[in-house]
């Protein structure tokens, strides 16, 4: 650890827009994580601060913060050491979490999701800290697994990747996905940046802030979820009754991209995402749009242009035939005609790998009570109820 | 599974664990903006000069462009550390509104924070300050008033008027509709706001809404987020979640065709249809796709012509023209019988607007603000306390102990009495207030009137009990488990009479009286 890393790179890669850099100066940002005196000089029983990029985080004692290792609009994530059992851990604060109420609501389910799963392709959520008043917590610290990075980082870097690779990450990702769906989670929001990988090449699913239940509690699904490169069909053309099949729309669309390097349908907005879509499936034959229920919509895939499409043999030369074989299942327009997650692990690419026998089903189906309508008490009152479960020493202190 | 345990074995590492994955792609979010000494984030762009943003708020240090060649740099010094923080007021897709006070001048303004360090919302924030560091105050648009960056939180503020009605979402929420005659004055102010912004500034607004549309109390409507959706054009953050379920967006741009000017139009009639008839005029609970192929392939909407105007539907009809090269432009629609039709009406906005939003509230909101000010600057550090000065008129009365004060200075001289006398021999700690009930009602048109009590005790900071509004960097009271019979130094009343001045969101106190008992 006594070796700095080089924080900032002068490169003469094209970046977007008309922003470009000064001369480099980021001192600060070389900075690992600085001890502080608390704020108002009052310093609560079992809590230590650090700035991290400029940024407070207020801690258990048990964890001393190592170095910033990224930041965007969920907040600040530190590496650090559980001292308590010398594990390394990444701990992220959300800060002012109330100030948006969606934003919240995705935080909680990513909560109460994360506290059920088990699973070495899902990530870990080993401890939400205990705030030190319940009624005033603007904050909410995460602690997770640490992973190297995530699978976005590696696809647009000039990291080679063979073939073993490209079949190890999806078996993983595959893997992860059967479990999630065994205990009725759709994960809704697939995507490289959503899939955290080590170094030496183990994968994890992460941020389960869109996930759902299949249709269990029997709620109108209007959100419109999933980042849309990798949105499916049936989300884009406002089919209600969707189910796992998007998932498997996402990992076909990220499995592209592993072997392309780029992503393969990377719409500019709705429309133009179907035309991308359409453009590389070919034109589609009558019986595969009738799982469209809106009028407007079926007639707007009639209207678009005749092609015969793109084979993936044509777009990613260089891979596996059997790969090729195994996207063109997943890659379906029909949802009802797409390769199920299971029939995918059974592929023949896949089936040296799977062994039935060492993937059980999770436990239970879990449900999520989640109301979108919740105002702040009670949210509040449910993000008090989770960190309890890691905190079970707190309940009986603050009864 | 020795299948899988064979290929584990062949795999290469990605990279060297030791190391750690390529700096310069996991930390890119620093790849366009750097840190210097002291925490300035400096925001450059070959079109607009360079900003730098620190604490002390927003300054422009060059100027290059040629249009900017005649102008001095200008500063807004609008720093974190002059802001009194409240709750939010408004949650938009990419950033939170809340409601200050900008301690220097007292007045109440609103903060729009956004989070710097996505780099998708560089160019958005750019472009905004751009535009307001640039426009004077106009009839139409929100007035800026600076901007700051908060370390510890990430985030870049930018301080704007504070519209003290609301939006157009907001009337439309409880009233359903909004009359002609009150729409067309409305619109009358917000198409010169339009004209200015496309006609001197050229820019296009693109988002357009009744969202972004607010009134103050004084019937005064307002343009705000111009610019707002520029940075989202071409940024991944398009590429996300679709957020709400209703587009503003015109036919050509759901083309992808290039769009300008007319896009704004367009925008402004669905507006307009939607705050008068009370309905959005499309279907949108069947998803994006659908709404946007109503969009191009239905017919334009039109209201019904017997329920409304012949003026109103012609108005509406010329902004909904599919074509928008047929499109009037703000300055033509000035013209229109639907805006010309009521000039000489003399419509009430002011009145309309006070009879839609609930004065309660507000009133309790603005007691509850104004209040935690005054006893924030009272108990607080010596140098805020300098600007208390400001909080009074010449005519202004502060009594205290049988005596009458009047004016600025001698009211002024009379606190800082009071003040150093509970400050007593205990720095840091002093005798301070902690305001237990406070009560307010209205004091003739806009003004109110707060009668505060509570008790002194010994601690370093002003405290207020309740379920008001609270203030970032107060601790709650209840959290702190403080008995106050236990502590209790005495007793005070305080009653103020507070008073708008002409500038929205700035208060005088007219009147002051205080009684301490032991």
């Amino acid at each position: 650890m006594s070796k700095k890393m080089g924080l900032l790179r002068i490169g003469s890669k094209k970046r977007q827009g008309d922003i470009k850099r000064s001369k480099p100066r980021c001192r600060n940002s070389k900075k690992m994580a600085t001890l502080v005196e608390p704020p108002n000089r009052i310093k609560p029983k079992g809590k230590h601060y650090y700035t991290i990029w400029q940024t407070l985080f207020e801690i258990d004692t048990k964890y001393v913060p190592i170095k910033p290792i990224g930041r965007g609009a969920y907040g600040v994530v530190c590496s650090s050491i559980n001292r308590e059992t010398n594990e390394k851990v990444a701990i992220k604060k959300i800060g002012n979490i109330f100030e948006n109420s969606i934003d919240a609501l995705r935080t909680l389910r990513e909560l109460k999701l994360l506290r059920h799963i088990r699973h070495e392709n899902v990530i870990a959520l080993k401890d939400v800290m205990m705030p030190i008043h319940k009624t005033s917590f603007k904050d909410v610290y995460l602690v997770y697994e640490l992973m190297d990075t995530d699978l976005h980082q590696i696809i647009k870097s000039s990291q080679p990747l063979s073939n073993d690779h490209c079949k190890y990450f999806l078996f993983q990702l595959l893997r992860g996905l059967k479990y999630l769906h065994s205990a009725n989670i759709l994960h809704r929001d697939l995507k490289p940046g959503n899939l955290l990988v080590n170094a030496n090449c183990d994968l994890k699913i992460c941020d389960f802030g869109l996930a759902r239940t299949n249709g269990v509690d029997g709620q109108f699904m209007t959100e419109y979820v999933v980042t849309r490169w990798y949105r499916a069909p049936e989300l884009l053309l406002c089919c209600d009754n969707y189910g796992t099949s998007i998932d498997v729309w996402s990992v076909g669309c990220i499995f592209a991209e592993i072997l392309g390097r780029k992503p393969i349908f990377p719409g500019t907005e709705c429309l133009n995402q179907l035309k991308l879509i359409i453009s590389v499936l070919g034109s589609q034959h009558e019986s595969h749009l009738e799982f469209i229920d809106n009028a407007k919509a079926r007639r707007f895939i009639k209207s678009l242009p005749y092609t015969r499409g793109r084979h993936f043999s044509q777009l990613y030369p260089q891979a596996d035939p059997l790969a090729i074989d195994l996207l063109q299942k997943m890659l379906v327009f029909d949802p009802t005609k797409r390769i199920t997650v299971l029939e995918a692990l059974q592929h023949p690419y896949m089936a040296s790998l799977y062994d039935p026998r060492c993937d059980p089903p999770a436990q239970v189906p879990i449900s999520l009570d989640i109301d979108e309508h919740w105002g702040e008490p009670m949210i509040r009152e449910m993000f008090w109820n989770e960190m309890l479960h890691y905190h079970p020493e707190a309940a009986s202190a603050n009864a | 599974m020795s299948g899988l345990e064979e290929l584990r074995k062949k795999l290469a590492p990605l990279f060297d664990a030791e190391k750690g994955f390529s700096s310069s792609s996991t930390l890119d979010p620093c790849d366009s903006y750097t840190f210097s000494d002291g925490g300035t984030v400096n925001l450059l762009s070959r079109s607009y000069g360079v900003y730098n943003i620190n604490e002390l708020g927003l300054q422009k240090c060059t100027s290059r462009s040629v249009d900017e060649t005649d102008h001095s740099e200008k500063t807004y010094r609008c720093g974190s550390h002059e802001m009194r923080i409240f709750g939010a007021i408004g949650s938009g897709a990419s950033s939170v509104v809340q409601r200050a006070i900008h301690i220097p001048t007292h007045r109440i303004l609103a903060l729009k924070k956004i989070n710097i360090f996505e780099k998708e919302k560089r160019q958005q924030l750019l472009t905004e300050i751009r535009t307001l560091c640039e426009a004077p105050c106009y009839e139409g648009l929100v007035e800026f008033h600076g901007a700051f960056y908060t370390p510890d939180s990430g985030q870049i503020s930018i301080a704007l008027e504070y519209m003290d009605g609301g939006s157009l979402a907001d009337i439309l929420r409880m009233h359903r509709r909004i009359p002609e005659p009150i729409l067309s004055s409305m619109f009358q102010k917000l198409l010169h706001g339009l004209s200015y912004l496309h006609g001197v500034r050229h820019l296009v607004h693109r988002d357009i809404k009744p969202a972004n549309l607010l009134v103050n109390l004084k019937g005064e409507p307002k343009i705000t987020d111009f610019g707002i959706s520029a940075g989202l054009e071409n940024s991944v953050a398009m590429c996300a979640t679709f957020v709400g379920t209703v587009t503003y967006m015109s036919p050509e741009r759901i083309r992808n065709e290039s769009y300008s000017y007319p896009a704004d139009i367009w925008s402004l009639g669905l507006a307009l249809f939607e705050c008068g008839t009370g309905e959005f005029p499309y279907t949108a609970n069947e998803g994006p796709v659908n709404l946007m192929l109503q969009i191009l392939d239905d017919p334009s909407p039109s209201p019904l012509k017997n329920k409304f105007s012949p003026e109103f539907c012609s108005f509406v009809d010329a902004c909904l023209q599919k074509d928008p090269d047929t499109r009037p432009t703000a300055e033509q629609l000035l013209s229109h019988p639907f805006i010309t039709k009521h000039d000489d009406a003399k419509v009430d906005l002011a009145g309309f607007v006070r009879s839609v939003f609930d004065p309660t509230q507000r009133l309790k909101d603005l007691a509850d603000m104004l209040t935690i000010h005054y006893y924030l600057l009272f108990d607080g550090p010596d140098d805020l306390w300098q600007h208390t000065k400001n909080l009074y008129s010449e005519s202004s009365i502060f009594s205290f102990s049988g005596k009458q004060h009047c004016g600025p200075s001698n009211i002024f001289t009379s606190l800082s009495s009071i003040r150093t006398t509970l400050v007593g021999d205990w720095p840091p700690e002093k005798l301070v207030h902690v305001v237990e009930r406070l009560q307010c009602r209205a004091h003739g048109e806009d003004g109110v009137a707060i009668r505060v009590s509570g008790s002194f005790i010994i601690g370093n900071q002003f405290l207020i009990c309740g379920d008001g509004i609270q203030v970032e960097g107060l601790p709650n009271f209840k959290d702190l488990g403080i008995d106050i019979p236990s502590k209790r130094m005495g007793i005070f009343h305080e009653q103020f009479i507070v008073e708008p001045k002409s500038l929205i969101g700035c208060y005088t106190i007219v009147k002051q009286e205080l009684y301490i008992n032991q």
